[in-house]
């Protein structure tokens, strides 16, 4: 029993450092009040914040579904507001599974940094939760919104935006991101933004995946309005300074190597042209600065290819010389489109949403360490040449038109 | 008792002496038999054997018979007869001849017939021991689809001629000695003379001469007597069932310890790899064999720290699974009253209890236990919102997995239940604690001088041919390096060494 000391040492410092050091955080999964969503509107006459939040929980053993609460708390800042919210639901809220956050507009003009910097310190937010805009008329609507094939809508929106690629028209926010392009000086950052819409104007958008989920709506709930992603905000730092509609949303996504394939372009009826859909299978997009005389310039070159999906015609627009005539006339739309996008972004808004900052940094590190601090302004006046080539190689299962019999 | 007895007597001339002398040290039991017969030529002899234990028509056949036959054909005189002439007169092989009560005594106990001769100070010890034993069939503990399906019987004679037949060798060798103050067991050692590491062979002896035990009943006596780390759960001495198995072990340098009236053999030094080995791994095809030596290691780890993790999961770290598994368990656990360690403790308790009752029933009550485990236990308890169905699940998972090592099942509930408590309070944290935990010590643990741990997690091509996966019988030419040092090369192809 000599050493005696010596064990009773060594158990308690075994002891005490399994304990100092454990997370102690014992809570049964089912006392979990589960967030699966949150808007963050600001309260006009308090000027506090006030979140709302998509409560979860599933209930009924071996038949599970899950039941959703929203609720509204006020807060100087959201912390605060999510700790009010003990007081009505009667737990701490649990975000480790929140999926998407949705600030309202007038939240996003006054800056998200005070909210992304609330999502970041937070320690139970995971790092890929998708941050969105959403109208001011739209906040307090959208979780009310009631789609039968998800349980909620955060899962609702989620599922939207992990859709994106096929869109072309919105892409996926993870919080990581929005702080990287926030942080950055070589990028502007851009939201998807999420809306309520008349039903029937829903139905008439050239959105499909929208549309269809209209077709699902709840019979016994009359619902006038439909939830759909649509358009973008622009951000200038962390301050929205304004939005792209779907088809400047789709061109911005391109320039900045977002989208790359699968997306479509639809070309309407003209003179020369029948009406037309290519699916684009291939890109190659080179954006170089170039700098003439002090002065910079910015060079586009697209290469698209494409595959033609759909086209309106009784003549054979897929022989070689018809062909080219399509060729060009998609040239010509998508020129048109692209010197749009990049016209809004530099004269209406001075956001630099490509990140040419970016590339000039890294093509020209010398210019611009001389320029940086004047960069909005070359932006600005900055002139940009853009140089688009399709080629359409494909024709998918058909090469000639449908001949129909008389 | 008789061991104690230091003082020697030595066999009289005069067999009713004789008689008195072996009267005074056994105490009377109805299965003495003393028969003393008189023969043609006045011969006088005195025979001494245990009723039930003999083959009494060989004692009448070739030792009376011939006996009363020879004294009429032949008029022998008294002065003529001699332990020579019986010898040559007896049908029997294996006579020992002794002068020393004592030791006589103890060749009696044991199944000897004793024949004492008037006028001679020698007696005759004819092994003529002769018993019902069990048949030989499959063992039931270690039942294979494929390879040979004979098992050890409790005769340690028979137990040895199977080896025997197996290694026809004349480098085979069996030890003999006797364990226990009062039971006087007999106990062989087995061991490949060439290969086997003569240092292991004199530790193991060591052991053995030191036991202090007045029974030995069957070999899990000696294992926990000779065992290296005697607190450890872990078992470092391995026990078999089989001769092949046997046989197998004993050509890969290791010694096997036999006792008379167990049909279980102990084989050292023993690794914790073994316990992943299964003799039919050799006997099928080695993709199959290795296949089913990955979903071993797998279950090991599964059956251990499966419960830990998943309380740990769903008291400490709900951010690690899925949304749609996370509403899943919530709703799984709705309603029901305990906290997940409870339940979770609750449930291993309960499984043990099915498998021990399950294990001493009647083979017919055995499906009642099961019936009670499955429908009251599995479902009335979930369908009660007694018990989640998430913690059934799991311990069904820990169970199936659990049943592949029996061998280490007490080590295994241990760490099993420890880990649990572990992930409890302290997450995910607190299960990798314990793993670590469990690791130290079972790297600390020796057999025989040999690591327990040996060969696991070792990148060498002929030190993993033989564990986490069997390597392809042309590819293993050599002998487990640590444990047949002497005689490494199993084969000529081998080409490093």
């Amino acid at each position: 029993m000599k050493h005696i000391k010596l064990y009773t040492l060594l158990i308690l410092i075994i002891f005490i450092s399994l304990t100092l050091s454990a997370c102690w955080n014992y809570t049964d999964i089912d006392d979990a009040f589960v967030v699966m969503g949150a808007i963050v509107t600001k309260d006009k006459e308090t000027n506090e914040y006030t979140l709302t939040t998509e409560i979860a929980k599933s209930i009924g053993g071996s038949d599970t579904h899950i039941v959703t609460r929203i609720e509204s708390t006020n807060g100087k800042t959201i912390f605060e507001a999510s700790r009010n919210s003990i007081k009505k639901i009667g737990a701490k809220l649990y975000w480790g599974h929140t999926m998407v956050f949705i600030i309202s507009e007038s939240v996003a003009k006054d800056g998200i940094a005070d909210i992304m910097n609330f999502i970041s310190k937070q320690k139970e937010i995971r790092a890929d939760i998708f941050i969105l805009v959403t109208e001011d008329e739209s906040a307090d609507k959208i979780f009310e919104f009631n789609d039968p094939i998800h349980d909620d809508v955060s899962q609702h929106i989620h599922d939207l935006l992990e859709s994106f690629e096929a869109s072309g028209e919105f892409r996926r926010t993870p919080s990581f991101i929005v702080l990287q392009e926030i942080a950055s000086p070589d990028v502007s950052l851009m939201l998807p933004i999420i809306k309520m819409i008349d039903k029937e104007k829903g139905n008439s958008k050239k959105d499909d995946d929208d549309s269809q989920s209209s077709e699902n709506d709840d019979k016994e709930k009359k619902i006038d309005e439909i939830l759909i992603v649509q358009d973008s905000a622009v951000f200038k730092g962390d301050k929205m300074v304004g939005t792209l509609d779907e088809t400047n949303s789709r061109n911005a996504f391109i320039l900045k190597k977002e989208i790359k394939k699968n997306y479509v372009i639809s070309i309407g009826e003209t003179e020369k042209t029948p009406t037309c859909t290519i699916e684009i299978i291939k890109s190659k997009l080179k954006i170089k600065p170039i700098i003439d005389n002090d002065e910079l310039k910015i060079q586009i070159d697209l290469e698209l290819t494409g595959d033609c999906v759909e086209i309106h015609t009784k003549v054979d627009f897929l022989s070689k010389e018809k062909l080219e005539e399509l060729e060009t006339a998609f040239e010509e739309l998508i020129y048109q489109e692209l010197k749009d996008v990049t016209m809004i972004a530099q004269k209406q808004y001075c956001s630099d949403i490509f990140g040419f900052a970016g590339i000039i940094h890294r093509n020209e590190p010398s210019y611009w360490k001389e320029n940086s601090l004047n960069w909005y302004n070359l932006y600005k006046e900055m002139q940009i040449n853009i140089n688009i080539s399709v080629d359409i190689t494909n024709s998918s299962l058909s090469m000639s038109p449908l001949k129909v019999g008389q | 008792m008789i061991k104690n007895n230091t003082v020697s007597i030595d066999v009289s001339k005069n067999i009713s002496d004789n008689k008195s002398a072996m009267q005074a040290i056994l105490i009377k039991s109805i299965d003495i038999v003393y028969y003393d017969f008189e023969t043609g030529d006045k011969q006088k002899y005195l025979i001494a054997y245990l009723d039930d234990i003999i083959n009494k028509e060989i004692l009448g056949r070739d030792v009376i018979g011939v006996l009363t036959d020879k004294a009429k054909s032949k008029k022998i005189i008294h002065e003529k007869m001699s332990i020579k002439y019986l010898k040559s007169t007896i049908h029997f092989t294996n006579i020992y001849e002794s002068k020393d009560i004592n030791e006589i005594v103890d060749k009696f106990l044991s199944g000897d017939v004793i024949i004492f001769i008037e006028g001679l100070d020698t007696a005759l010890c004819l092994p003529s021991q002769s018993w019902q034993q069990r048949g030989i069939i499959e063992p039931e503990a270690e039942i294979i689809t494929k390879g040979p399906r004979e098992g050890f019987v409790e005769t340690l004679k028979t137990n040895r001629s199977m080896i025997r037949r197996k290694i026809q060798n004349t480098t085979l060798v069996f030890e003999a000695l006797e364990l226990g103050t009062e039971t006087n067991t007999a106990i062989n050692i087995v061991y490949i003379d060439n290969i086997v590491d003569k240092d292991i062979l004199n530790e193991l002896k060591r052991r053995l001469g030191e036991i202090d035990i007045d029974s030995i009943l069957d070999t899990g006596y000696i294992d926990e007597l000779i065992k290296d780390k005697q607190y450890s759960p872990f078992n470092t001495t391995g026990y078999t069932e089989r001769p092949d198995v046997v046989a197998a072990k004993l050509l890969e340098g290791r010694i096997a310890v036999l006792c008379d009236g167990s049909p279980i053999a102990l084989t050292v030094p023993f690794l914790f790899i073994e316990n992943l080995q299964s003799n039919e791994d050799y006997y099928t095809n080695f993709f199959a064999a290795s296949i089913n030596r990955i979903l071993r290691f797998v279950s090991f780890f599964l059956t251990i720290f499966l419960p830990g993790i998943f309380v740990a999961i769903l008291t400490n770290h709900h951010e690690i699974l899925p949304s749609k598994l996370l509403f899943s368990f919530i709703s799984s656990r709705s309603g029901v009253p305990f906290p997940t360690i409870i339940e979770m403790l609750l449930m291993i308790l309960v499984f043990e209890l099915l498998r021990e009752s399950g294990l001493r029933l009647p083979k017919g009550l055995g499906q009642t236990v099961s019936i009670v485990g499955a429908l009251v236990l599995g479902q009335a308890a979930v369908d009660a919102k007694f018990i989640s169905a998430g913690v059934v699940i799991i311990i069904a998972i820990t169970a199936i997995t659990s049943f592949i090592f029996y061998q280490m099942n007490g080590a295994i509930i241990i760490s099993r239940i420890f880990i649990t408590i572990l992930g409890a309070i302290f997450g995910l944290y607190g299960v990798t604690l314990g793993l670590i935990f469990i690791f130290i010590h079972m790297y600390s643990i020796h057999s025989f001088g040999v690591p327990y741990m040996s060969y696991i997690g070792s990148t060498k091509g002929q030190d993993i041919k033989d564990s986490i996966i069997r390597a392809p019988w042309w590819y293993m030419y050599l002998r487990p390096k640590i444990i047949a040092k002497r005689n490494l090369v199993r084969k000529g192809q081998a080409k490093d060494k």
